[in-house]
């Protein structure tokens, strides 16, 4: 797969303050990609030098096969900014329309794919009347609106769901996965770690401008060595037969949690289990949430820093 | 299109403040308001007579646009003599009586000291002949009025020996309506001006009328401009709405430039609605048709563009409306303020090298605030000119009915061409910084 974005050492100061030291990404055609971190980690300064809203960087940056920034790049790139202003004597209809005249789209694409999107986002029934008087919500469909408007490539997202209810943080989650469907590729920014854990397929973690972690939600959630186990309603589990043949178990709730060794492999125990006649209703790896990966990622990332 | 989408943003922008109607609505009310205006001419006696007084000619002298050149020079032409003539008698000729349209043959009276001028005068009239043509000279120059003819009247008044009558045979040109006196009015009528048979010639009234309103209605305007414009770029910079514009497929600076572009249009366009609403009304109301006064619409477009390149920079640097108000009025002031000193300096240089004063007796030949004052007027936009050019455009309109016949009267030494380029560099200088400042600026 062709990489949509790619970085490599890519550094930037405001004035003293080094905003990225030195980050490296690649973001795939067709994925997800989460970028996490604490605020002032430098999500957004990363978004916005490849946008080319942020100038004087050091290092590469791609988007799309072109340097950051470019005008021609911007034709393919969607985005929806983190507390984004829209002027608010627009309605919906004609805030998109004269965004869509920049983005060189013509009348007949406008009239046809403005009314497409506001569907989409569920603003139709208020797209005649004045941004000022939308809520919080609204603003940010309107937002989503906007970044899909001119069918782009590649969207950027910078807390698509702030301020959304949970009803349109689902549809939020589906426009995403519907666009993903379509072969768009979308970079994401967010604090709703549980919207991340269930849309992204990679996520990266920046911490003081620094990229500590990254890689597949599976492999950086998974917990190697857990595994919880239910039997059967009124059966017991063979503590001390296990126990006798080195296993570490205890009780989690109405099931067992199974701690392995290096050198120890779960169908020993299942075979175990088997043998004594019990039924296994339940089994399986145990995983962290996402948000436990992050805490527990950013609190070593500080803990190795001091 | 996309110029004409910021354009049209800029547009919707403006709408969305109550001042862009307040500034609308007092544009409409100044034009409903001229359009009430009436003029009632008065018999053709009263503008002979004026005439004949010097009065005409000494107002239209008097309103020359430029006045401070006349610290230096006498305030009556040379041509006109006071207490010259009085007029006897009116007759119409061809055409309605007491019409501008009309031809007349007029006759003046001119006093003399003795009975020996009077049958000198009387035997060989030529030099009588030739001060009642000087008299008129301005006028006629001025293409108000037209003479064919003056000669010793026939019959001659018997009751006073020392005067003779002279007959003038006067044509009318498309100026004369401008020298005709009338009785103004407002409201169409129903409230006249001054007394029952007071009156001025209309081209004066008009000329006094739209200096007025272009001198408060432009400054009123420009004002109100640089209150309404000094949004646009700060709302468009602000945090969350200049990163949707960054984003589209445009360079900084031409969006910016469309904006500014933008600001400008929309100050063009409440100009042109002011200017044409009461250039139209006049024509329509006294049939004076004041074209050259529409180039005030780019004139004062112009004038603005000086402003808005200031509150552009300031805006960029400082994303403060308040600051960019501030800061352009500030230098709108400064510029008022060092073109009023160079001039004063100018006129008195020009006094003092008429009187031939001794270099050293000369208190504003090298004054060090001159010096200064002429360095900046050097660099600093000419906004004083663009004031004397309105001044010149209403003048040839209203008084000597082209822009040609200004150039003859007004002396005052503005090259032009150096004046508006200075005027137009600043601009190109300012906006070229605010492009730069914008493209390297992070958001």
């Amino acid at each position: 797969m062709a990489a949509v974005i790619a970085t490599h050492d890519l550094k930037k100061n405001y004035r003293r303050i080094e905003a990225l030291r030195g980050v490296s990404l690649v973001v795939e055609t067709g994925e997800i990609y989460g970028l996490l971190g604490q605020n002032g980690a430098g999500k957004t300064t990363l978004i916005k030098i490849l946008l080319g809203i942020t100038r004087g960087w050091r290092g590469q940056a791609e988007l799309l096969g072109h340097t950051a920034g470019t005008v021609a790049m911007r034709r393919r790139v969607g985005y929806l900014p983190e507390d984004h202003h829209f002027p608010d004597y627009h309605t919906a209809f004609s805030l998109l329309d004269f965004y869509g005249q920049l983005l060189d789209l013509s009348r007949a694409q406008r009239r046809q794919r403005i009314p497409l999107e506001l569907e989409r986002v569920g603003l139709v029934p208020r797209m005649h009347t004045k941004i000022r008087g939308y809520s919080k919500g609204m603003k940010q469909r309107l937002g989503i609106a906007q970044a899909l408007l001119h069918d782009p490539d590649v969207i950027f997202l910078d807390e698509p769901t702030d301020g959304v209810d949970p009803v349109g943080r689902r549809e939020i989650r589906n426009i995403l996965l519907d666009l993903k469907g379509q072969g768009c590729t979308l970079f994401l920014n967010s604090h709703l770690l549980s919207e991340v854990e269930l849309i992204c397929d990679r996520v990266g973690i920046l911490q003081k401008g620094r990229m500590i972690r990254e890689g597949d939600i599976k492999s950086l959630t998974q917990q190697k060595g857990r595994f919880l186990i239910g039997l059967a309603q009124g059966q017991q589990m063979p503590l001390a037969d296990l126990q006798s043949r080195g296993y570490q178990i205890a009780p989690l709730g109405e099931r067992w949690e199974v701690q392995l060794e290096e050198q120890q492999n779960i169908d020993p125990v299942v075979d175990l289990l088997r043998a004594q006649g019990l039924s296994i209703r339940h089994l399986v790896e145990k995983r962290q949430s996402l948000e436990d990966m992050f805490v527990e990622t950013v609190q070593e990332g500080n803990k190795g820093r001091t | 299109m996309r110029y004409l989408a910021i354009l049209k943003d800029s547009l919707r922008e403006a709408l969305d403040s109550t001042v862009l109607y307040i500034m609308l609505g007092l544009s409409a009310l100044v034009v409903l308001l001229v359009a009430t205006v009436s003029f009632e001419n008065l018999p053709a006696a009263r503008t002979f007579e004026k005439v004949a007084d010097g009065s005409i000619q000494l107002a239209f002298d008097l309103l020359k646009p430029d006045k401070a050149e006349e610290h230096s020079k006498r305030q009556l032409s040379g041509n006109v003599q006071v207490n010259l003539l009085e007029l006897a008698k009116v007759r119409v000729v061809s055409g309605a009586p007491d019409s501008p349209d009309s031809e007349y043959t007029v006759t003046f009276r001119m006093r003399f000291s003795s009975k020996e001028e009077v049958a000198e005068a009387s035997n060989n009239p030529a030099a009588a002949v030739a001060l009642i043509e000087k008299h008129f000279k301005d006028i006629v120059d001025l293409g108000l009025l037209k003479i064919a003819s003056i000669q010793l009247a026939t019959q001659q008044p018997t009751a006073v020996a020392r005067q003779l009558d002279f007959e003038v045979h006067t044509l009318p040109t498309p100026g004369t309506r401008r020298l005709w006196c009338a009785r103004p009015s407002v409201f169409f009528g129903w409230l006249p001006i001054g007394e029952e048979n007071w009156g001025f010639p209309v081209g004066a009234q008009l000329y006094v009328l739209t200096s007025t309103l272009v001198s408060i209605g432009s400054w009123v305007a420009i004002l109100a401009g640089v209150i309404i414009t000094s949004f646009f770029i700060p709302n468009m910079l602000r945090k969350g709405t200049v990163d949707l514009l960054l984003v589209k497929p445009i360079h900084r600076w031409a969006l910016l430039l469309y904006k500014f572009v933008g600001g400008l249009t929309f100050v063009f366009l409440n100009i042109a609605f002011a200017i044409l609403g009461i250039w139209l009304v006049l024509g329509l109301r006294t049939g004076v048709w004041a074209h050259t006064c529409l180039l005030l619409i780019p004139v004062l477009t112009f004038f603005f563009g000086i402003m808005y390149s200031i509150s552009t920079l300031v805006s960029v640097l400082t994303r403060s409306a308040v600051a960019s108000i501030l800061i352009t009025c500030g230098a709108w002031f400064g510029f008022f303020l060092v073109g009023t000193v160079h001039e004063l300096f100018r006129n008195q240089i020009r006094i003092e090298e008429t009187r031939k004063i001794p270099m050293e007796k000369r208190k504003w030949t090298d004054n060090p605030i001159g010096n200064v004052a002429a360095a900046l007027h050097t660099v600093l936009p000419r906004t004083s000119d663009l004031n004397h050019l309105s001044s010149r455009m209403l003048y040839s309109d209203f008084l000597t009915g082209s822009l040609s016949e200004v150039n003859k009267i007004d002396l005052r030494p503005i090259e032009w061409n150096e004046s508006m380029g200075v005027s137009a560099l600043f601009v190109a200088l300012l906006l070229g910084l605010a492009c730069w400042r914008f493209q390297a600026k992070d958001f």
